[in-house]
């Protein structure tokens, strides 16, 4: 039998790791990264300008290399994900032209550069990425060449071929619940039949007093649902199934919504569900997951995190319905 | 013979040997009717004994308990890295295992006296010696066990860290691994690697909460210490964490969920390195130097002349100052060079130059150095019509960049010196 091999205590430093000075330990991540940058100049002889002078440590300032926008993002050295603030990206016009990753071991004075990214690749990586907030994370091995492609690329390259790029304006499948309070529903949620209901229909649902009408609910939303030949469907088509239920999402909170419930039930109050309806719902690494057998409703409850509440009904083997990511609150 | 009267030591020979403690052994006698068991009521009992009273005795039991935890954590460190990373038993011992069992503590220079509980509380911040007094003095109960706190003393203990550091190794803490994991990571770490009563879903959810009260607790730390190193959750910090269940618990936990996340990596880490053996090495190709070439531009010869002129500018202007260093560390550094441009491996240079392993990869980096020449020739080159368009596109410039870089590494036939080593073997020999 093989030995199990016991986990690791210690880390293989990445492959060109740079060590900083003990006494550079007191550094926040970013001053850190900005002294091993600098330190991977010295190494390579090479004067660069850096700046801006007054302001390197200032996070919410892009840097200046060689006269390139250069945004940098910060995560721990053994981080599998670097978050990347979003905020220079929304205009052309305050974009960086490149991104430089640097994981960074505080306890060990330690930075390695896994590399560098164009704002065309942030871009392309931005749109297959879910964003919440004003930003998002980027796995650390979309970044390649170290420090290295980001010299190369502010020496060998014209300005001009390292564009400024704004990403494109929101996340079409991400719907702010706040605007919900506002009437606002979204597109991504009329597309699969979404429709906003008067909170006030809580207490008198399909004609009939609900046990426990939400005291704070501020906002809800209701998508019809039913079973066609086994094939879950939502909207119009839903409206013409014989087994027809729906999910409610209702918003609530005293001036803003703090937490949000999914109902799901059948359109004839009271009803039955069809067993094995699956309803997951996920917020970060918050997962829930609930199953009809002879129910007559399921419900699950969020709070409001910046983590983005991703929910889908399924049905049988075929794909679940996915609705579009929820942000509560905005 | 028991973990409270055998202290593990490193010898001046630079083994690990047992010392027996008779002294030791005839307070367990008196105290506890022999030797105990190892256990955490033992270790409390014995701590309990030292605050009570000022006799060393006990300390000597917990000192001896302790040897035993550090060496324990040293001989699986040292299974796990010493082929890989050529870290020795003996350097890491001279770190922790350095107390001989003696009944009484240097105070000063000039002066000892009785190594007891007492005496411990009130000598003055920093690290003491020997190591086990320190994690006698630094222990809080309520924490966590004795061994495990010798465990958690040992991998903050900065002259440690840097001897792995000198070796290519980084001690990550559990805290920050935690906070430097993904919820993906984590939910793939838990759904493999833990067994307990805790459902993924509880565990994802304690570890959602952990970042941000961290990121808070560590500033704190930070402030106050100037040290970015030894933070551990108190209390109050896991109170917050986990507002209703026992904070010992929750400390449990994050421990186990910090656990399996090294066991993820350590499986990720195997995997990868049988999928690299198995893909087997992929050499540069140096015939990657040819670039696109319009069909009415200059020839293949009079690009081949362009580059070599470019690459000889540059590893003139760069490579001097690289090999003109000056200092305790001139004499190591030619020896490095010159065995380098000889074409010598790590360790035989290591063994020529009289130096580790792990100093030849930090001072030696022929690699960085190519890529600098490589970029500066990139620069002048981007400047004649045949290489214009590496200026204009991100993947023209990077292959140029990449070739020349090969270029210089790799010589053009075989039995030849590429050419960086060929220009260090001409620099170094002239007088």
């Amino acid at each position: 039998m093989t030995e199990p091999i016991p986990p690791m205590e210690l880390f293989a430093m990445p492959a060109e790791a740079i060590e900083l000075d003990p006494d550079q330990a007191g550094l926040s991540p970013r001053q850190m990264a900005l002294a091993a940058l600098q330190q991977a100049m010295r190494e390579r002889q090479l004067g660069l300008p850096l700046g801006p002078q007054t302001a390197l440590a200032d996070a919410d300032r892009l840097l200046s290399l060689n006269q390139v926008a250069l945004q940098l993002a910060t995560a721990g050295i053994v981080a599998d994900e670097i978050p990347v603030d979003l905020n220079p990206w929304q205009q052309a016009s305050t974009a960086p032209q490149l991104l430089l990753a640097a994981l960074v071991d505080e306890e060990n004075a330690v930075v390695a550069f896994p590399g560098a990214l164009t704002a065309a690749e942030v871009v392309a990586l931005a749109q297959q990425t879910k964003r919440a907030g004003v930003g998002f994370a980027l796995h650390t091995e979309a970044f390649r060449g170290g420090v290295d492609r980001l010299l190369t690329l502010v020496q060998v390259l014209d300005s001009e071929a390292l564009p400024r790029l704004a990403l494109p304006p929101g996340n079409s499948t991400v719907v702010a619940v706040l605007d919900w309070l506002r009437g606002r529903l979204g597109e991504a949620m009329d597309a699969i039949g979404g429709e906003l209901r008067p909170v006030s229909a809580l207490a008198f649902r399909g004609g009939a007093v609900a046990p426990q009408a939400d005291a704070q609910a501020l906002a809800m939303l209701v998508i019809p649902f039913g079973l066609s030949a086994d094939q879950l469907v939502s909207g119009d088509a839903a409206r013409r199934c014989v087994r027809k239920f729906q999910l409610a999402l209702i918003a609530s909170g005293r001036e803003k919504p703090t937490a949000l419930k999914l109902q799901l039930s059948s359109a004839v109050p009271g009803a039955l569900l069809p067993d094995g309806l699956v309803l997951v719902a996920t917020q970060g690494s918050h997962r829930q997951t609930i199953t009809s057998a002879m129910s007559t409703e399921l419900e699950l409850v969020f709070q409001a995190s910046d983590q983005l509440l991703d929910v889908s009904l399924g049905y049988g083997d075929a794909d679940p319905v996915v609705l579009p990511s929820l942000q509560l609150p905005a | 013979m028991g973990q409270y009267q055998e202290l593990r030591t490193l010898k001046q020979s630079g083994d690990l040997a047992a010392i027996a403690q008779p002294d030791a052994a005839r307070y367990l006698r008196g105290f506890l009717g022999g030797e105990p068991e190892p256990s955490r009521s033992t270790d409390l009992d014995l701590l309990g004994s030292a605050k009570a009273s000022a006799d060393p005795l006990p300390l000597l039991c917990l000192r001896c308990r302790i040897s035993h935890a550090l060496e324990a954590w040293m001989l699986a460190t040292y299974k796990a890295h010493h082929q890989s990373r050529g870290i020795t038993l003996a350097a890491m011992a001279s770190y922790a295992l350095d107390d001989d069992g003696g009944l009484t503590i240097r105070t000063s220079p000039s002066s000892r006296e009785a190594f007891t509980d007492a005496q411990l509380a009130s000598m003055p911040k920093g690290l003491i010696s020997p190591f086990t007094a320190e994690v006698l003095r630094s222990y809080k109960p309520s924490l966590c066990g004795l061994p495990h706190w010798a465990r958690l003393k040992i991998q903050a203990h900065n002259e440690l860290k840097t001897y792995f550091r000198q070796h290519g190794l980084l001690l990550i803490s559990d805290w920050a691994l935690l906070r430097n994991s993904s919820p993906t990571r984590v939910r793939q770490a838990c759904e493999h690697h833990i067994r307990s009563g805790d459902t993924v879903e509880t565990l994802c959810a304690l570890h959602g909460r952990y970042g941000p009260l961290y990121d808070a607790a560590k500033l704190v730390h930070k402030q106050a210490t100037g040290k970015a190193s030894g933070w551990q959750p108190d209390l109050p910090f896991l109170r917050e964490l986990e507002p209703d269940e026992d904070p010992f618990a929750t400390n449990e936990r994050l421990k186990a969920i910090a656990q399996a996340i090294r066991q993820l990596l350590t499986a990720q880490a195997t995997t990868s390195l049988e999928d690299a053996a198995a893909a087997g090495f992929e050499p540069a190709d140096p015939t990657s130097l040819a670039i696109d070439v319009p069909e009415e531009g200059p020839s293949s010869s009079d690009i081949t002349t362009l580059i070599q002129a470019a690459l000889q500018r540059a590893m003139d202007t760069h490579m001097p100052t690289v090999l003109a260093s000056t200092g305790k560390k001139a004499a190591l550094l030619r020896c490095l060079w010159s065995g380098w441009a000889e074409g010598l491996k790590q360790r035989p240079l290591a063994e020529r130059c009289g130096t580790s392993q792990g100093t030849v990869s930090k001072q030696l980096k022929p690699e960085l150095q190519a890529s600098a020449v490589a970029t500066a020739a990139a620069v002048e080159l981007k400047r004649h019509p045949a290489f214009a368009s590496c200026g204009q596109s991100v993947e023209a410039a990077e292959r140029l960049v990449q070739a020349l870089r090969n270029h210089l590494l790799e010589p053009e036939r075989e039995g030849d010196a590429a050419p960086l080593r060929r220009w260090v073997q001409n620099h170094l020999s002239q007088p």
